[in-house]
């Protein structure tokens, strides 16, 4: 009894940020859209976490919510997001303005809509450091030149002289890597950051940002729709579908033996020459009108009667993952590991 | 015979400053009735100009663009209009390409318009429902708007566009890129279906590589503007010879935790298009780079149909190269 307790005291000490019930509605001419609708996922200290889901899963909207970036007609409902301690989701606005940037570093999708069009890439580092109470100029410079390259940017005078638009795409993500990682965050949330750029420069950005968060015990939260750079780059991995949570568990275990249908499904969907391609029909539920089952139900191979009408409660699978549905988990091996 | 074959084509453009853009730069291909030639790139390396190039939707620069056997250069317009009945495109972006005020109907049966006039109204209207069942859609489809339909939908309403005058030939320029995973797998099978039961011809442009290795027959790996490596989909993925290939190939990420992917062997990023190169157009980014780089590097027969342009690649014997030629 006492050593579980101790294991639990030792467990919330490991957590950096715990999200539960976390839910998000949007309201529509139709009505209310339950976008986000009961999230739980924790990020330990030092892992990195890749959140995973097809467009409209909720994905997106989860992260912004947890760092209070939701907007008219959306707004978070219900929920907890703590974060060393506190929970971001009560936090006064001010305090939640000093912890993003500070504590938390951001890395946007596309560089070109993170950064400023008008303002020389110098300018818009000072600006970073006085928004969270650092006003030595000199100094502010001197860190900026280190951070950029700490990420890899051989001239980082002439970068800091620039404008973005000087940049290629590859370099002006790595600018905002540079400006995430200046205040030293503990936390670094990554969505979609290397959707947009070309291939052979995706790894490139990829590794860094793996090396940065690893190198000084960081932890991460990557938002990503390619499964390939879950299995590469995280720890754990979050599955997403119709704003739930619907597999959690380390990347070892999700990916070879992905417990829920869906997680299934969207292994299989990836074209392979090992594996026959096999597709899913149906679209995602009607956000607004809720299932009250299973939102999956309606596109499962493996549907049977209760999954229409109640909603599975999350429960633990042989390799350790947590999934909800109503099947019993008897999955041994997906497939024999020898696919790509 | 092919049913499109290019031969040394080029494009460029010029753009303000008196500067030019090589977007391609003297690349050949063909493509075989039922097979899928796929061209895979990265953004600005040319794939969607080569495209558009052998639709004649641009005029080429130089190079010959010939379908079934004729050069479209020699073609006035009215048979080049009559030909174009037999060459198709489909988008990137469904909903983009579909004129949004028309029906579906009406949206599947334009080229009906343009290219069989005198089509009795209920000859296309069969037409139209039997080029929707063809796609997996019902007829109750006929009426709607494309606003109505999901992006898997709309995407099978802009191939019954392309297949409804029965091409021969289809270019598809990203066809499944803006699609979610499992709707892109139904776009895959029903393109691969379509494909062996009308024959069909594919010039399928992507940069997406599980895609292209699933769909292709042969496969066409551009940089810049040229060919670095061609040959036949499973041999260049088996032993892929030039030194982008390689890059290119191991930036797709396995979805087993355990394939680790190799080192990274590409540094930098994308040259600027507006240079001309004479020599290896990878060569400020290679690691593998020489002097001989520097002169002119043409692409190399080392297999039965496999080619490359590297210096460091040692080119088949000349009788076998006779021999396939």
């Amino acid at each position: 009894m006492e050593s579980s307790q101790n294991r639990q005291e030792s467990q919330a000490e490991n957590q950096l940020l715990a999200i539960r019930g976390l839910s998000t509605e949007f309201d529509t001419p139709n009505g209310t859209a339950h976008v986000v609708n009961g999230v739980d996922f924790t990020v330990n200290r030092g892992e990195i976490v890749g959140v995973v889901g097809e467009s409209g899963c909720g994905k997106s909207v989860s992260i912004r919510s947890i760092l209070g970036l939701v907007r008219a007609p959306g707004k978070v409902t219900a929920g907890s997001a703590v974060f060393q301690g506190r929970d971001l989701l009560t936090l006064p606005k001010s305090e939640l303005r000093k912890a993003r940037g500070k504590d938390i570093g951001f890395i946007a999708q596309n560089p070109f809509s993170a950064l400023n069009p008008v303002m020389k890439i110098e300018k818009q580092f000072r600006y970073i450091a006085a928004a969270h109470g650092d006003q030595d100029g000199e100094q502010v410079l001197v860190r900026a030149r280190q951070t950029l390259s700490d990420v890899g940017i051989a001239g980082p005078d002439r970068v800091l002289r620039g404008y973005a638009h000087q940049l290629s795409g590859g370099m002006a993500q790595r600018v905002v890597i540079a400006m995430a990682m200046l205040l030293n965050p503990s936390l670094v949330i990554a969505d979609e950051p290397t959707t947009g750029l070309d291939l052979t420069v995706q790894r490139q950005i990829l590794d860094l940002i793996k090396s940065l968060v690893r190198e000084h015990q960081r932890s991460m939260l990557l938002v990503t729709h390619d499964l390939g750079v879950v299995a590469q780059y995280c720890d754990k991995v979050v599955v997403m579908y119709a704003g739930k949570v619907v597999e959690e568990g380390s990347v070892h275990a999700v990916m070879k033996s992905p417990a829920h249908p869906y997680t299934r499904a969207l292994i299989r969907a990836i074209p392979s020459p090992k594996q026959p391609l096999v597709h899913l029909s149906g679209r995602l539920p009607d956000l607004v009108h809720y299932p009250a089952g299973c939102p999956f139900a309606p596109r499962c191979p493996e549907v049977h009667e209760e999954c229409t009408s109640v909603a599975p409660v999350p429960k633990r699978a042989p390799h350790d993952q947590v999934f909800n549905c109503h099947l019993e988990s008897g999955v041994t091996e997906f497939y024999a590991g020898t696919n790509a | 015979m092919p049913v499109l074959t290019l031969k040394d084509i080029a494009k460029e453009f010029v753009i303000g400053g008196g500067q030019h853009v090589y977007a391609v730069d003297e690349v050949s291909l063909s493509v075989e009735a039922g097979q899928t030639l796929a061209v895979i790139g990265e953004s600005g390396s040319g794939k969607s100009t080569l495209g558009r190039l052998a639709l004649r939707l641009l005029e080429p620069t130089r190079g010959s663009v010939y379908f079934e056997g004729r050069d479209l250069a020699d073609l006035d317009a009215r048979e080049l209009r009559r030909t174009r009945e037999r060459m198709q495109i489909i988008f990137q972006e469904p909903f983009e390409s579909l004129n949004p005020r028309l029906t579906i109907a009406d949206n599947i049966a334009e080229p009906l318009v343009v290219h069989r006039g005198s089509m009795s109204r209920a000859a296309r209207h069969r037409l139209v429902e039997e080029t929707l069942d063809l796609v997996g859609l019902g007829a109750d489809m006929a009426r709607r708007y494309p606003g109505e339909l999901s992006g898997g939908q709309q995407q099978r309403i802009g191939i019954a566009r392309a297949i409804i005058t029965r091409p021969s030939f289809v270019v598809l320029d990203e066809p499944t890129s803006s699609l979610d995973l499992s709707v892109r797998a139904q776009i895959l099978k029903l393109l691969q279906r379509l494909q062996s039961e009308l024959q069909l011809a594919y010039l399928f442009i992507s940069h997406d590589i599980h895609t292209v290795r699933y769909i292709s027959d042969q496969i066409l790996i551009m940089y810049q503007g040229r060919v670095v490596e061609t040959g036949p989909t499973e041999e260049v993925f088996a032993s892929p010879q030039h030194p982008y290939t390689k890059a290119l190939l191991a930036s797709a990420l396995s979805i087993n935790p355990d394939e680790t992917p190799p080192p990274l062997s590409l540094g930098g990023d994308l040259p600027t298009p507006t240079k001309k190169v004479v020599g290896c157009v990878l060569q400020p980014r290679c690691p593998e780079r020489i002097d001989q780089c520097a002169s002119k590097v043409p692409l190399q027969l080392i297999g039965s149909d496999h080619e490359v342009a590297c210096v460091h690649v040692e080119p088949a014997t000349t009788s076998l190269k006779e021999s396939t030629l």
